[in-house]
């Protein structure tokens, strides 16, 4: 039976668009050989790594949503695993009520954003709007030394 | 006197907004149930109700695996 899974992995930050692709289509066609389907995919491209995993500052995000038999996840964790493109993996079991439930909660978001756009702009107060969720991190002021 | 708390009701802002889901990739979302240092705030801060406290740790923990959120933070900027 085949089972819905999200699965994100990180490529190499400096590969060029053509390994990239050869990277991605590789992922494909093990799904595709173990009877599963890919039904989106989405480059989120070159982002840079909360914390630096092996030297890396900057890794290619690519999340994708998968059909796929349940027995064929070991299989392709191994093959993540082994991967010298791939250097981190998630694979992410969603129920079919996470499926719905996502997509009822990003229905809100959007509907927020709506409301947020149609709200500042005729205030003109404009940018006020806690600028994409920076939330949490104050700018601290540092602490000038004096010295003689 | 200025030692009087008030208990203010905290409300928990997913039961709040209708959310039903937590997206483990929204990591701008996510960050704001970190403290500055990475740690994950407690509900009994946030005022988060017990199903999405869980549902929100789960969420962070698998950011933190994709470098989308950090393990710990020691400069905040």
């Amino acid at each position: 039976m085949l089972k819905n899974y999200e699965i994100t992995f990180i490529i190499e930050p400096s590969y060029d668009e053509d390994k990239i692709n050869k990277v991605v289509g590789g992922f494909t066609e093990l799904i595709q050989s173990h009877g599963g389907s890919v039904d989106r995919t989405e480059r989120m491209g070159k982002k840079r790594l909360a914390y630096a995993i092996g030297k890396r500052q900057y890794g290619y995000y690519v999340y994708t949503e998968v059909k796929l038999p349940g027995e064929a996840v070991a299989p392709l964790k191994r093959w993540f695993a082994l991967s010298e493109d791939i250097f981190r993996h998630l694979v992410v079991f969603m129920t079919e009520r996470d499926i719905k439930f996502k997509q009822i909660t990003q229905e809100i978001y959007k509907k927020e954003m709506e409301q947020r756009n149609a709200s500042t702009r005729p205030g003109g107060g404009g940018r006020g709007t806690r600028g994409g969720g920076g939330g949490g991190r104050r700018h601290h002021e540092e602490k000038q030394s004096t010295e003689a | 006197m200025a030692k009087s708390y008030s208990y203010k009701k905290r409300i928990c802002r997913f039961k709040e907004s209708g959310v039903k889901y937590i997206d483990y990739m929204d990591e701008k979302r996510l960050a704001r149930f970190l403290t500055e240092s990475g740690k994950i705030i407690p509900r009994r801060v946030s005022g988060t109700s017990t199903r999405y406290q869980r549902m929100l740790a789960k969420a962070i923990k698998r950011a933190r695996h994709l470098a989308l959120l950090p393990y710990v933070s020691d400069n905040p900027s």
